[in-house]
């Protein structure tokens, strides 16, 4: 079994504080939804939570970024790359065919790359796009007091609604293919158990299976 | 400036309000079709490994 190591210290703690906070955040959130925000009391302990676990989100997520900047994280393997394209058709036909008839991973994580072309992109769209929106419709839905009255002037409160609403359900889609991607390796809890020690049961490449050393 | 940060949210119209129910209703449907959709990729690939 080959082992390489993927994920650095930083990067999982990260991971799975983001995980809590987002999960707090769906369960708060679909809370806040079904009750209509607007007949809640101000002080209703979820839209508090809400908004704590809102701006928690924003704190990590600011680690995360300064973080993968740093440490060459982001360009390594966030960066998409000439031939990402094409890498993206593969593996979407692995994940349509080859993958139930025993295939190989045409993208098998590495330290040089860790994540498939698909997954570049889908990253990319939740760290850059849909998290942004969150952050920045769910900062405007604060009391803070010129925007709050600006925002009321110029009837934006549904507009925002509707934008804070539509992410989190695209970042819900997301999850749902998100935790069953994370069943997809080795063994079932094989990018599980990579994501808590960082190092990942990979099956050994093509020529290197053990008692074929040379 | 920040002060009432905690207090309020509500004071406008209620998050998608009218107009915007469309986005529930895509939610309630796409949201069901998702995890049908990669419950039965799971199962396709367990019949597929017997």
């Amino acid at each position: 079994m080959n082992r390489p190591y993927l994920h650095p210290p930083a990067l999982r703690i990260w991971h799975w504080l983001n995980a809590a906070i987002v999960m707090a955040l769906i369960a708060t959130g679909l809370d806040l939804r079904f009750h209509g925000i607007a007949a809640l009391a101000p002080r209703d302990p979820a839209l508090l939570w809400h908004k704590g676990l809102g701006l928690a989100l924003i704190a990590v997520s600011i680690f995360w970024f300064v973080y993968s900047v740093a440490s060459g994280n982001l360009r390594r393997h966030y960066g998409i790359k000439r031939g990402d394209l094409r890498g993206m058709a593969a593996q979407t036909r692995y994940y349509l065919g080859a993958i139930f008839t025993g295939g190989a991973n045409p993208f098998p994580g590495t330290p040089a790359a860790k994540f498939n072309p698909l997954q570049k992109i889908a990253y990319n769209a939740i760290m850059f796009i849909l998290l942004p929106i969150q952050a920045v419709t769910g900062l405007l839905f604060m009391n803070i007091p010129p925007l709050r009255d600006w925002l009321l002037a110029g009837e934006l409160i549904g507009l925002l609604g509707a934008a804070h609403t539509l992410c989190s359900y695209l970042l819900i889609l997301y999850l749902i293919v998100h935790l069953y991607m994370a069943t997809l390796g080795e063994t079932f809890f094989a990018h599980t158990r990579a994501m808590i020690t960082g190092y990942e049961d990979a099956a050994q490449p093509p020529g290197q299976e053990e008692g074929n050393r040379t | 400036m920040l002060r009432g940060l905690w207090s309020g949210g509500g004071g406008g119209r209620p998050a998608g309000g009218i107009g915007f129910k469309w986005i529930d209703m895509a939610g309630a449907i796409f949201v069901p079709l998702t995890i049908g959709a990669v419950a039965i990729h799971a199962l396709l690939r367990k019949v597929q490994k017997k």
